[in-house]
């Protein structure tokens, strides 16, 4: 006889522990992905990231062209080092802060009324962006911040240079 | 692990920053101030000098909305400047490049078109025939050259002007200034200095009643 579901003893599915450093590998070449691609689609227009960093209206004009200038390669240095797996915890928690960083930034637009496309993978900033494109932007830019929190305080990950230079530091 | 972040981090942001500022086309360019009358936010400036009321248009070549209110405004805009109430200014921006030069180039063209005095039917020429793709490649030297043809242009200087993109630095600076005064989309039209919607400045009557009521301030 069939004993009633209602009987059974419910049992919490948790993920096996031998499975973590490979989330914490997939997250790690998830981010190094979103970073180069966002670096890259930057990297060809500096008029254009100088336009959307100024759309934020939130650095003084002094720091507008260093950050719109020095962002893109920042991002493409944190994909270098991600895919790599090389100093992989300080880059993923250095990328969990410029992802706060951008979620910051895109709820201070929204909250002040402005409307601006985030520029995030290249373009000008200029656009007739609505609550939704912000809701969506600081969506996607939290589902990367719980990445890189993954890869910065889980479980080591697999193929990564960290594993062969200083195991002991992992 | 740190300093490997803190060095590459560093390198890479100082590196960049040197690399995209010798790589911007705007950033290396000449400015040269354009030899004709330039409005009071550095656009070309159309009109009689002392006509009571100013129009700026915030506009870029490659924009289809500028192209429908240019198609909507054209005929009034046209008298009021005639009837020496209105002076318009056109601040051509770079904004809908994307890595390309399209918007630049054409915009520093118009301004090649004023110093020849055709700029407004340079302007009626550009939009009439703008491309319904952005950045396609479309608005080469070349065609800029038989835009200003068509706009009753045949001065040597013309072409010379937008082959050596005399203008690029000016419309650089322009769109400096113009996104340091937050505006972020085009178009964006000013009366005597102030912002009004794009549906009054495309409905005839609006942006007449709008004139007269501004010129009657002044």
């Amino acid at each position: 006889m069939r004993v009633p579901d209602t009987l059974t003893t419910p049992t919490r599915r948790r993920i096996p522990a031998r499975w973590w450093p490979w989330c914490s590998t997939g997250a790690r070449l998830v981010l190094a992905g979103v970073w180069a691609w966002a670096g890259l689609a930057k990297l060809g227009d500096p008029d254009a990231a100088v336009r959307a960093v100024r759309a934020y209206d939130i650095l003084p004009e002094t720091f507008v062209k260093p950050f719109a200038w020095g962002l893109p390669f920042v991002e493409l240095a944190l994909a270098v080092l991600l895919l790599l797996g090389l100093a992989t915890r300080p880059a993923a928690w250095a990328s969990a802060v410029l992802l706060l960083v951008f979620i910051g930034a895109t709820a201070s637009v929204w909250a002040r009324g402005l409307q601006i496309d985030c520029g995030c993978f290249g373009g000008g900033g200029q656009s007739a962006a609505d609550a939704t494109s912000y809701l969506r932007d600081i969506g996607r830019d939290g589902l990367l911040l719980c990445l890189a929190i993954l890869v910065a305080a889980g479980a080591p990950s697999r193929f990564a240079l960290d594993n062969v230079i200083s195991p002991e530091a992992r | 692990m740190w300093w490997v972040l803190g060095g590459v981090l560093a390198v890479a942001a100082v590196g960049g920053f040197l690399y995209s500022r010798s790589s911007s086309p705007t950033e290396n360019a000449k400015v040269v101030k354009p030899v004709s009358a330039v409005g009071p936010h550095g656009g070309v400036l159309v009109g009689d000098a002392n006509a009571p009321v100013t129009i700026t248009e915030f506009g870029d070549f490659q924009c289809p909305v500028c192209r429908e209110l240019q198609q909507l405004w054209e005929p009034t805009l046209q008298s009021l400047i005639q009837q020496g109430k209105v002076k318009f200014e056109f601040v051509g921006l770079q904004f809908l490049d994307q890595g390309t030069t399209e918007s630049l180039r054409s915009a520093s063209a118009g301004v090649c078109a004023a110093d020849a005095n055709k700029f407004l039917d340079f302007y009626t020429e550009l939009y009439d025939g703008q491309s319904r793709e952005e950045n396609s490649g479309f608005l080469t030297n070349d065609q800029l050259e038989k835009f200003g043809r068509s706009a009753g242009i045949d001065d040597p200087a013309f072409d010379r002007c937008v082959r050596s993109g005399r203008y690029i630095g000016w419309v650089g600076k322009n769109t400096d200034t113009t996104t340091q005064r937050g505006v972020t989309s085009t178009p964006t039209v000013l009366l005597n200095g102030k912002q009004i919607s794009n549906s009054v400045a495309a409905d005839p009557q609006s942006l007449t009643d709008a004139v007269d009521q501004a010129a009657g301030q002044s």
